[in-house]
């Protein structure tokens, strides 16, 4: 067997972890990256131009595609009969809902994670997200704060290139853009109505290249983007940080090996890993002098907490009792959908060929005061419609023939709906632990999950409800539906929470450089050291928090803190 | 009948009869009510939506032969019509033609999807995806008139059809 030390492992190569092996690596460190699944190949993984009438089931899917597997449920959005054939989603290793709890967890395995299709909104979080404890008094504040992080967050958005306006709202501070997508005609209309009821509509932050950006082509428009860009159009691991790493030489990068857990010596420190080859299904040690987990939040809680020994009787770096703990989430749904009648009949537009959100409603509500509404905190709101692949509002319409067509064809560019981004508070009753009685088919103790949305993400999701009546009638817009309950926990794909960050070692799993109170060579670069969840998304703040926890990694190997292997 | 040909091509034309037989016979549902969560539930709802399907076929030609004295496919396009009518509007619905409105509605689904997943019925309504190169995202054409408030609707026979496939 290998007994090569390696100077880091770096479990996961999604936004975090490719990140962290980018960063490593480039400083001279000899990295081994360990990915669970295959290595995404984009040119026949990726949905690369092909149009729904070349697919066999139309997009639908083979029915009995995952017969036999562990974990049959289908993947929505991000998997499709695109990527079909292909083995970049986990459906071999089942998990556990403990009774009461729905969770949807779509995992992707293949090098790049999820980032290799994300939705690319990419704000910076603040203060007003930072200090939220101070100012209402629920939870915990973060340990760092807007001075410190600004500067990372510049870092990330120029590294990965985000198009956007200034903007100079209070909850979302403004950042280093390229230039911004254009305003659609509906982003007009709804814009106007907004303003109507003193709520903002403005360009999302968006990463996607509307010029050339470091070697990168400026997007081409092909509104494939969710299936994967062909050509590396917008911040992914398989575009930009996976391939830089690899130019290195430094770069070990193992595929289909499933990380079952960090092991340490005898003085509790990690040492490295053990996972299970999957073609074999053995299992496998690997070394190092610093290990950093960035497996996609519940998974890393999850490795952490198999990772028990002597000194860590329940989890690595678990003194706290923290870790599994605090799992938030984003709720999503859709508040009100409909259409503008002024469109009707307009010839067809290019809405959808960014496949993007091209703007957004950055929250407005408890600004001023932050109890100004029955909740705490606030939402967002993205608006998406117009003329897409696919006339899904045609049950509005009612009959058949000529009639019925010509009326498809009216609606085509008058459809909108709203989606709502609503952070849940952290809670006792939501967290992930492991099955005592559930394990994988490579005999690794399953991962279970709590978790219930709470009365403040709820009174958010009937809050904006009735904002979407009131836009719907300020702007001229007719409401078809609502979404008659939220999406299931887990849709959004924006967990956070599970390996939170702090200064106090008893309440927190990791300092606020994201290293283990408990183990200082165990760091981690993924959405789970985040405290709770904002109205923001994930992906650009785990790349700026990554390089921040790397350059820290490294100042302590300079330091001596860290040996060289 | 659902889609004619008019301006564009129809259903027919677009394959769609081909397509559902496709899609009834391998047993995958284009709307259904049922939570997919594993291949049973895939399973459960394909046979599902295959039984109900066949079923509203003979409920279609019974129907056709209590008012028509003969099969579906058999009447004329005029006596076809009444009985599509009566289960695709709700001003012409009938206390005794339920099945067939839940039958309509499934049939209308499976056409939908059959011809809008067609270059054909995707070049009808001017999908602008079918290009797939773009200079750049030209958006709205309006600046002058952020609220389109004087938008005209132009007559149906104008509309452009959209960018061609690159």
């Amino acid at each position: 067997m290998d007994a090569k030390v390696y100077d880091a492992i770096v479990v996961g190569t999604g936004a975090g972890g490719a990140t962290a092996m980018k960063i490593l690596c480039e400083a001279g460190l000899k990295v081994c990256a360990i990915n669970s699944g295959p290595r995404t190949d984009p040119e026949n993984d990726y949905r690369n131009h092909r149009q729904v009438y070349d697919l066999k089931y139309r997009g639908y899917g083979d029915p009995l595609r995952l017969k036999g597997k562990a974990h049959q449920e289908p993947y929505s959005v991000e998997e499709s009969e695109y990527s079909e054939g292909s083995d970049l989603f986990e459906h071999d290793i089942a998990y556990a809902n403990a009774p009461g709890t729905d969770w949807y967890w779509k995992r992707c395995k293949a090098t790049g994670g999820k980032a290799n299709f994300w939705g690319r909104s990419s704000a910076r979080f603040g203060d007003i997200d930072f200090k939220a404890a101070d100012l209402d008094g629920v939870g915990e504040n973060w340990p760092v704060d807007y001075a410190e992080i600004s500067p990372w967050f510049s870092k990330a958005e120029r590294y990965m290139g985000v198009a956007s306006t200034i903007q100079n709202r209070p909850s979302n501070p403004d950042g280093e853009y390229l230039p911004p997508l254009p305003f659609r005609c509906m982003d007009y209309i709804i814009q106007k109505g907004a303003e109507k009821i003193g709520v903002p509509y403005l360009p999302d932050r968006c990463a996607q290249l509307t010029t050339d950006h470091n070697n990168h082509p400026a997007c081409h428009y092909c509104g494939n983007c969710s299936r994967g860009c062909d050509v590396g159009s917008f911040f992914s691991p398989t575009w930009f940080t996976i391939p830089e790493a690899e130019a290195t030489k430094n770069l070990t990068l193992l595929t289909h090996s499933l990380v079952r857990s960090v092991l340490v010596d005898d003085s509790g420190i990690a040492k490295g890993v053990a996972y299970v080859d999957r073609a074999t299904r053995k299992e496998v040690e690997v070394y190092a002098k610093v290990v950093v987990l960035a497996a996609s939040c519940v998974e890393t809680a999850h490795i952490m907490l198999n990772s028990k020994s002597r000194h860590w009787p329940t989890g690595i770096a678990n003194s706290s009792a923290q870790l599994g703990r605090n799992l938030c989430e984003h709720l999503y749904g859709s508040p009100g959908y409909g259409y503008l009648p002024r469109l009707l009949g307009q010839p067809a537009t290019p809405d959808n060929i960014a496949d993007s959100t091209v703007a957004w409603m950055p929250r407005w509500q408890n600004l001023k005061n932050p109890r100004e509404e029955k909740f705490v905190r606030g939402y967002s709101v993205y608006m998406g419609g117009g003329c897409g692949e696919f006339p899904g509002y045609y049950g509005q319409i009612e009959g058949f023939g000529s009639g019925f067509k010509r009326d498809l064809k009216r609606y085509y560019p008058t459809t909108i709906g709203a989606l709502i981004q609503a952070p849940t508070l952290p809670s006792p009753n939501n967290y992930v632990d492991i099955d005592p009685d559930k394990n994988d088919i490579f005999g690794i103790p399953q991962l279970r999950f709590h978790f219930q949305w709470g009365p403040n993400e709820l009174l958010m999701w009937e809050h904006s409800k009735q904002v979407m009546i009131d836009l719907f009638k300020a702007m001229g817009g007719e409401l078809w539906g609502v979404d008659d309950q939220p999406n299931r926990p887990g849709t959004s794909l924006h967990e956070t929470g599970v390996c939170r960050f702090g200064n106090d070692p008893k309440t927190s799993v990791t300092n606020k450089w994201a290293q283990t109170h408990d183990v200082p060579n165990l760091y981690i670069c993924d959405a789970s050291i985040f405290p709770n969840c904002t109205d923001k998304t994930t992906t650009m703040p785990i790349v700026a928090f990554t390089m921040r926890t790397c350059d820290r990694m490294l100042n302590n190997f300079k330091k001596g803190v860290h040996k060289r292997a | 009948m659902i889609i004619p040909e008019d301006d564009s091509p129809g259903a027919k034309k677009a394959g769609v009869a081909e397509f559902i037989d496709f899609m009834v016979a391998n047993r995958v549902p284009v709307s259904t009510s049922r939570d997919i969560r594993s291949t049973d539930d895939a399973i459960a709802a394909g046979n599902d939506a295959q039984n109900r399907f066949l079923a509203g076929l003979d409920w279609m030609n019974a129907r056709s032969r209590s008012e028509f004295g003969r099969e579906f496919m058999d009447c004329t396009p005029e006596q076809q019509n009444t009985l599509m009518e009566e289960v695709a509007y709700k001003a012409k619905f009938k206390p005794t033609t339920e099945s067939g409105r839940a039958f309509f509605q499934m049939m209308r689904d499976y056409t939908v999807v059959g011809y809008y997943t067609t270059e054909i019925g995707l070049k009808s309504i001017g999908y602008p995806g079918l290009r797939v190169v773009w200079p750049k995202m030209p958006g709205c054409a309006h600046p002058d008139d952020p609220e389109h408030a004087n938008l005209r609707e132009p007559a149906s026979r104008d509309i452009s059809t959209q960018p061609s496939k690159n």
